[in-house]
Formats: structure tokens, C-alpha cells, sequence
């Protein structure tokens, strides 16, 4: 048999060298107990503060490790023996189970019980058993103490490391989905949570546009059908403030943190939980509170940084995108009807007498027509076509995947559209047609500059031809 | 070169667990010399932390014992192998958990032992009250039953029909299940999208059940102790006639050879029959241990065979009957020690009426609120009575928090 200084030296070794694992520590140093003291079995069980119990963290017997009792709750139930060493702050000895319950104690906290007991061979605990544990107890109030600050300010680093790397990548990039993807990531890999969603909203409708999600295995997606949840997560949208999503019968086991810039929600951030069963605490939801905060900021650059672009790209009156754009998208579009082999038409719209009519009415009302007559375009066509003001009072329309006959339907919509609209101005009222020709790629050219040519020279062949109407760039050359 | 391979099992026989694994695992290292098994007993309550830590890590054992409600989560989390590969005679299995193994389209782990839970009753005080076993056979009967014998009165006490623990523990789901299924209820909807412990059939599944309390045929003290508790007063004292458990109290109160024996009052006055049908049938919540290989061990093949030999004919034959455990496979005799209409009882509970959870990834999350919903619900009434609006209030926001929960999951 080791002497009792050398079972303290092998002690305070294993809470040592397993500092960050105090399972580890203390499966060695129970079993420690049951060779070198001779208890049957042994048993750390731990205060859960929270929940008011105390909950076994290791057991260790002569037949191996053991299953256990369940929690003992620690209200002060008569007579049980580890509320009775708690309560009292000292040792008790239950002859009628052959064992002793031992409080930990570190500086007046309360960690939880060191068992040990003779159970299984029915022995009433020896003397030297008895003072064995005694002097071997200070050693677990230390190393179990370390320990769990131990693992408490591992936990502080990490999430401060965390905080540090989502603050720098705001700081250095105005990729919303990277810096996102980067603080989702963060928290599963890192920090240990199994899960986190990001559901962020429209900004226009107030639906949600997009989840963000990151799995157990670390694995990320991108989402943009949210329909299944979306009833839930707008539920959710309600609350102004973090909380579990426990109620009446669940563990503290998902959290849902509204995301907001200015009590403006944007989005709203869930972490969970649900396969671990590991429950949340109020740190873990002001942590993720912090986290919310700094991703609000980075979708509200987003969301800026997207207004900008957007607005660098728009005519201010009509809405529709601008002549610039209008050259970019339509190089782009030609690239991809190229790689897929498709066809691709483009309308070149003017307003008839248009000169005339804000001679008549004033520019006030000729700025009404163009952006009355805009809406009514975008009516008119497809979330993939675009409509963008060429000039004055002209429109140029990319209809991607679309053929001549494609083109020229869409115009007829447009153009009976137009004159059938009741444009009143006071007491006046004023009859507007347009006139509008059309081109196909690859059919009448594969060339951009060529292909605005020919739809202008097909919109001038109209007008010059009675206006409001419509012809294709092809068959004008016929006529 | 010699290969250790690691095992993690639960204490399946008590304190008799390391020495029977142990004795299969020497059969093994016998036929595979080149293959040294470390195996460690894992308490049921540290093994799930233990296992999740481990595929977190990465690292771990090579094979592990699951509880057959933690496949489907430890499938979809990728923890353990698909076994779609492997060559297996699925008829060699019993069809129930052959299927509670497979999840997602996929076989994740081999039955390894199962567990039927059925109706144990005293025959001494069956005979008193001038019943027989048939009139345990349905709802309707067993409820004038428990009405006859809790007139009867055994050394002037009167004895409480039926004993049934209402503690926070696992089993307290398993066991209300059985009722909740013979209505025609369930959990969640067939599809797995939906809490279903609102719909009509399995509010009054366990309504019929809190009925039982209300006229007293359950007793208030056994509603206050453990299983444990409760079964330990139902085999060794007077105070009850029926109790719902499954085939561990053979050895723990019967079998006078077993190590974990610790009582025989009552042995020879007991029986047992299937649980008593409902409406829609007869079932009776059936699980098990089932053995798998982690994903990541990185002696697959060798992890494989490890599974294959404990989960073959002759180790299972063996280690089943010393743990008075069900041999999970189909073609194995149900071999407890206990007389052949005993057997047939439990061989009946896991091949006919046997039903498993709904195998869905966050189970236990669900079941964990379902626990707390009956404990909570039971508690009310047993201190107020029944309360209709309470009772309703419960089942909705149990059935709130499941939706939840499977919309937070959101696939």
C-alpha cells in the first residue's frame, strides 16, 4: 500500500497533468481510491448551480466504471446523505450504506460531494479509510477548482479570440457572406454549440431573403428557400431581445438572437444545442448577443455598400438601371447566350411625340410619363429581363433566353399597355403610344455595337413608318 | 502485428458487466489472435456526453454499444458507419430492430439484445380477486380488473392495483408510449415534420392512462418512487398487483443463480402477460442495444468483425442468456431463465407488439420535452385532480416545443 504522501503526491499529479480533461483527472484519482485505499466504489458528483443538483461526474468501482444514481436534487430532502454533508460542511459517515460523503469545498463555494463506500463487500468504513479520505479530500477541492476555472478561462480566451477574428474580418472586407460564414463557423468549431443559423430579412418586404447555416460536422450552406420556417422565424422576429427558446418543458438548448441595427431588424441568428443536449446559460446568450451586435454592423455595410452600387447603376427618375449598366449587363448576357448557345433579343423602346407632349404639359408631366411608363415595362417583363433608360426618352430591354417571336410578344404587352393607360394631367388627358424595334442574338448579329445599331435602325423604321408599333429588325429590311 | 481495437459498452449485467464482456471478447481474441479488444463500461448516463465528445474529436472507440433511440441521431451526425456494404443476413436479425437500426435509407448498426416490456402480475392476488390472465387482455378488462383487486386486502391492507413509477426518468416515456399506441396516437407525424401528441388518438391514449390514477388504480406512493423503487415493492412486498417493466427483474428478483440476485419473496407468485390492447392493437415500447463501428476508427474492417462476432449466433446465444437480456436475432430462442409461457410473453413483446421511437436526428431532444410534459402533467394531477383545461394546456405546449424543435431542425 502507497503512503497517504505519496497518494497526495499521484492526487494533485493527475489534476495536474489533466488540467484542460478533469473527467481524466478524476477517473484516475478514484480509481487511485479503489486500489490504493480500498473503497468499493467512488464517486465525484458535482453542484449544477442552475438546475439545483448535484449530478455525478465520475464513478469508479471495484467492477469498473459504474452506471450511477440519477441527480439529487438539493433541496433539503430528510436525511439524504449528500445534502446532509453539504448542509453541514463536513463529513458524514451512513453506516447503512457503508459509506462516507465527503463536501468539496473551495474557499466557502460549494463544488459538490467526493463518495466513496464499501457497498458491494458490505464493509463498515475503517479508521484509516476514514482519515486516508480525510487528507486526501483538500486535494480534489483544489484540483477540481483549477480545473473548472481552468476550463472557464480556456472558454473566456476562445471566445474573445473569436470576437477578435469576426472583428477583423469586418474590418477588412465588405464580403457580408464571408465575414458571416467566418462568425457561424466560429461557433461550432470553436466554441463547441452544434449548430447556428442566420435568417436575414428583406429589407423591403421584411421577409426572410436568406438562411445561413452551419452543421454539427462544420459543413456550411446557403439557403434561399426558407419557406418551410418562415412562420417560425417570424414568430420569432417579435422578440426585441435574446432568449432561449425554452418554455415550459425544454432545456435551455436554442438560442434566438434578434439581429438589429438601430432597432431596425435585419435578421435574427439561432444557435443550438439540440444533438449535444448541452444546456445554454445566460453567459452563452450575452456572448451571442455580442456576436449579433457585430454581424448587424456587417449587414448593415452590406446592405449600404449594395444601396451604393445600386444606386450608381439607377436612373434616378425612371428607376430602371442606366446606360451604363445597360452596356455591361447586355456584354454579359451576349458572353452567356454564347456559352449556353441561347438566344438572346433586345427591345428598343421610344416614346412617340414626345417632344410635343412636354410642350403641351410641361416637363413636370413628361417626368410623370417616363416613370409611369417605366412601371408599366417592368410590369411587363420577366425578373431576369433587363430594362434600362437609354436616352432621353428611349428604352433598351435585354430579354436573355429569348428568341424574335419571344421579343415581340412582350412588346405587344408593352405597347397595348401603354396606350391603353389613362394619362391624366388636371383636366386634360393625353393618348401615349410608343414605338419599338426589336433584334435578336445571334440571328441578326453576334456583335454588340451591331446589335444596338440594328434595333435603333428598326425602332427609326417605325417611326418613320406611322409609329406606334413594332418591328423586327429582319423584317424591316424585308419591307 | 497485433491490432487493439477499442470497445465502449454500457453496464449491461450490473456489476457482472466487465467479466461477461470480457469472457465474449477471449472467444473473439481466440479466433482472431491478431486482434486485442480494450473494452470499457461506460455508465448510460456518461456515455452519450462521452460518445458526442468523442465524434466532436474525431477520435475515439472503434466499435460502441448505442441505445437503439440514438441511431438515428448518431446516423445523421455521420458518427457511425453505414454498414449498407457489408454483407449481412438480414433475415438473421428480428424484423423490429433490424429496422430500428436503419435510418435515412441507411443500416447503421446490428442488433445486438433487445428489451419488450410487458405486464407483470401476481398471481396470488390475480387468483384472490377470482381473475385470470385473460382478463388482463384489453383496456376495458384491465380496468375492472384493477377494480377487483383493489377491493382485495392482504394482512389488512389494501392492495393498490397497479404500481407505476411517475419520476423524471427515461422510462416513463417508454411506458406511457404503450398506451399512447394502442389508441392510434403517436409523437410526431408520420412524415416526421409535426408534433402529434395533440391529435385525438394520443390525447386519449393518455387520457385512458390518468384515468387510471384518478380512480386510484395506480397508487400515489409508487407514482412518487424510482423505477427502481417501485419495482423492488412490487417483487418483494404485498402492495401491488401489477407493475410494466422488462425482463431485468427476472435476475434481479427470480433467478437465485444470478450474481445480481437480491430477492425471492415473491417468486413463485408472479406471471406475465403482453400489455393490455387498446383500440388500435396491442404495443408495447421495444429497445435495445445495438452495435456499430465509429466513423472514426481507423481499423474499420477489423472493428467490423468485432461487430459481426458479438452479433452472430453463438456470442449472442451466450451473452444474452447471462444477462437476461432478448437475443436480437430471429434466429435465436427468446431464452430466459424463466419458465417457456414466460418466454413466449417477451418473445411476443419484441416480434409482434414491439415499437420503437420515431428514429428522427434531434429524438432525444423531443423526448426530453415529452418526459418533462408527462412528469409535469402527472404532478398536477396527482396533486389537484384532473383538470381538463391544465391537462390541454400541457399537451399544447408540449406539442408547441416539439414543433419548435423541429423547426429550429429545419430539414
Amino acid at each position: 500500500m502507497p503512503e497517504l504522501s505519496e497518494l497526495l503526491h499521484h492526487t494533485g499529479n493527475n489534476f495536474q497533468n489533466h488540467i484542460g480533461d478533469l473527467d481524466a483527472a478524476l477517473r484516475k484519482n478514484l480509481e487511485l481510491l479503489i486500489r490504493d485505499v480500498g473503497f468499493d466504489r467512488a464517486a465525484v458528483l458535482l453542484i449544477d448551480d442552475k438546475d439545483h443538483v448535484l449530478r455525478p461526474r465520475q464513478i469508479v468501482t471495484i467492477h469498473g466504471e459504474m452506471e450511477g444514481e440519477g441527480e439529487t436534487p438539493l433541496t433539503d430532502k430528510k436525511g439524504d446523505p449528500f445534502v446532509t454533508a453539504l448542509k453541514h460542511g463536513k463529513e458524514f459517515v451512513n453506516r447503512g450504506e457503508y459509506g462516507v460523503y465527503v463536501p468539496l469545498i473551495y474557499n466557502d463555494a460549494r463544488l459538490g460531494v467526493l463518495r466513496v463506500d464499501n457497498v458491494f463487500t458490505r464493509r463498515q468504513i475503517t479508521a484509516e479509510q476514514l482519515a486516508e479520505i480525510r487528507e486526501l479530500a483538500p486535494a480534489y477541492n483544489v484540483g477540481i477548482h483549477n480545473s473548472l476555472e481552468h476550463l472557464h478561462f480556456r472558454h473566456q480566451v476562445t471566445k474573445l479570440t473569436t470576437l477578435t477574428r469576426i472583428g477583423t474580418a469586418i474590418a477588412t472586407t465588405l464580403k457580408m457572406n464571408e465575414v458571416l460564414e467566418l462568425a457561424l463557423s466560429s461557433l461550432v468549431k470553436d466554441l463547441g454549440y452544434d449548430r447556428a443559423q442566420l435568417f436575414l430579412l428583406d429589407e423591403a418586404t421584411g421577409k426572410i431573403r436568406e438562411n445561413l447555416s452551419i452543421d454539427f460536422r462544420g459543413f456550411f450552406r446557403s439557403q434561399d428557400d426558407t419557406s418551410s420556417v418562415a412562420s417560425f422565424i417570424e414568430s420569432l422576429l417579435c422578440e426585441d431581445k435574446p432568449a432561449f427558446l425554452s418554455r415550459k418543458f425544454s432545456a435551455n438548448l436554442v438560442a434566438a438572437i434578434p439581429i438589429a441595427f438601430k432597432g431596425k431588424k435585419t435578421g435574427v441568428m439561432i444557435v443550438d444545442n439540440l444533438f449535444t443536449r448541452q444546456t445554454m446559460t445566460d453567459y452563452d446568450l450575452s456572448f451571442l448577443n455580442i456576436i449579433a451586435d457585430q454581424l448587424s454592423t456587417v449587414i448593415e455595410n452590406s446592405r449600404l455598400f449594395e444601396q451604393v452600387e445600386r444606386l450608381s447603376i439607377t436612373d434616378s427618375l425612371t428607376g430602371m438601371f442606366n446606360h451604363r449598366y445597360f452596356y455591361e449587363r447586355l456584354s454579359e448576357e451576349i458572353s452567356r447566350a454564347n456559352r449556353f448557345g441561347a438566344n438572346l433579343s433586345l427591345i428598343m423602346l421610344d416614346l412617340d411625340h414626345f417632344k410635343v407632349f412636354n410642350d403641351t404639359f410641361g416637363h413636370q408631366a413628361g417626368d410623370t410619363v417616363l416613370s409611369t411608363v417605366s412601371a408599366i415595362i417592368q410590369e411587363n417583363i420577366r425578373s431576369i429581363d433587363v430594362a434600362s433608360r437609354y436616352g432621353g426618352e428611349e428604352v433598351a430591354i435585354i430579354l436573355p433566353g429569348t428568341d424574335i417571336e419571344g421579343a415581340r410578344i412582350i412588346a405587344e404587352r408593352i405597347r397595348d399597355s401603354v396606350r391603353k393607360h389613362d394619362f391624366r394631367f388636371g383636366q386634360k388627358t393625353a393618348n401615349i403610344t410608343v414605338s419599338i424595334g426589336l433584334v435578336c442574338y445571334p440571328v441578326d448579329s453576334t456583335i454588340k455595337s451591331e446589335l444596338v445599331r440594328k434595333a435603333d435602325h428598326a425602332l427609326y423604321w417605325v417611326k418613320n413608318h406611322g409609329r406606334d408599333g413594332i418591328c423586327a429588325y429582319s423584317r424591316c429590311e424585308d419591307l | 502485428m497485433t491490432t487493439t481495437l477499442k470497445l465502449w459498452v454500457m453496464p449491461n449485467a450490473g456489476f457482472e458487466s466487465q467479466r461477461l464482456i470480457d469472457r465474449e471478447l477471449t472467444f473473439f481474441s481466440e479466433k482472431n489472435p491478431k486482434i486485442k479488444v480494450e473494452c470499457d463500461i461506460l455508465s448510460w448516463s456518461q456515455a452519450w456526453p462521452r460518445i458526442i465528445q468523442a465524434v466532436k474529436d474525431k477520435t475515439g472507440p472503434d466499435v460502441i454499444q448505442v441505445g437503439t433511440t440514438w441511431i438515428g441521431t448518431l446516423g445523421y451526425l455521420g458518427a457511425i458507419q453505414n454498414l449498407d456494404t457489408r454483407k449481412i443476413n438480414r433475415a438473421g436479425f428480428i424484423s423490429t430492430f433490424y429496422d430500428i437500426c436503419c435510418c435515412f435509407g441507411h443500416l447503421w448498426a446490428l442488433p445486438w439484445f433487445c428489451e419488450g416490456r410487458v405486464l407483470y402480475y401476481r398471481s396470488d392476488l390475480l387468483e384472490k380477486a377470482g381473475l385470470s390472465r385473460t382478463d388482463l387482455d384489453t383496456w376495458d378488462r384491465f380496468r375492472l380488473a384493477c377494480a377487483e383487486v383493489s377491493r382485495l386486502r392482504v394482512g389488512g391492507k389494501a392492495v393498490t392495483p397497479f404500481s407505476f413509477s411517475c419520476q423524471k426518468e427515461q422510462a416513463l416515456t417508454q411506458d406511457i408510449a404503450a398506451w399512447i399506441w394502442a389508441n392510434g396516437g403517436s409523437f410526431l407525424s408520420k412524415d416526421g415534420k409535426h408534433a402529434a401528441v395533440t391529435h385525438f388518438e394520443s390525447v386519449q391514449g393518455i387520457k385512458y392512462f390518468l384515468d387510471l390514477i384518478a380512480q386510484k388504480f395506480i397508487g400515489r406512493q409508487s407514482l412518487d418512487q424510482s423505477t427502481g423503487e417501485v419495482a423492488e415493492n412490487f417483487f418483494l412486498n404485498d402492495s401491488s398487483a401489477f407493475l410494466v417493466t422488462s425482463s431485468w427483474p427476472l435476475q434481479v428478483y427470480l433467478n437465485a443463480s444470478s450474481k445480481n440476485y437480491v430477492g425471492k419473496k415473491n417468486a413463485a407468485h408472479f406471471g406475465v402477460v403482453p400489455i393490455p390492447a387498446g383500440p388500435a392493437g396491442r404495443f408495447n415500447f421495444a429497445g435495445g442495444s445495438a452495435l456499430a463501428v465509429t466513423s472514426f476508427s481507423a481499423e474499420h474492417e477489423k472493428a467490423w468483425k468485432l461487430v459481426e462476432f458479438l452479433t452472430g449466433r453463438q456470442s449472442m446465444a451466450r451473452y444474452c442468456a447471462s444477462i437476461d437480456m432478448l437475443p436480437a436475432r430471429s434466429d435465436l430462442p427468446v431464452v430466459l431463465n424463466a419458465p417457456d409461457q414466460i418466454c413466449k410473453v417477451f418473445s411476443d413483446s419484441i416480434n409482434h407488439n414491439g415499437r420503437g421511437f420515431p428514429t428522427h436526428p434531434l429524438w432525444g431532444s423531443i423526448e426530453q420535452v415529452v418526459l418533462n410534459g408527462f412528469v409535469q402533467t402527472l404532478s398536477e394531477y396527482r396533486h389537484n385532480g384532473f383538470n381538463q383545461s391544465g391537462f390541454f394546456r400541457n399537451l399544447e405546449e408540449m406539442n408547441l416545443e416539439i414543433e419548435n424543435i423541429l423547426s429550429v431542425f429545419g430539414e
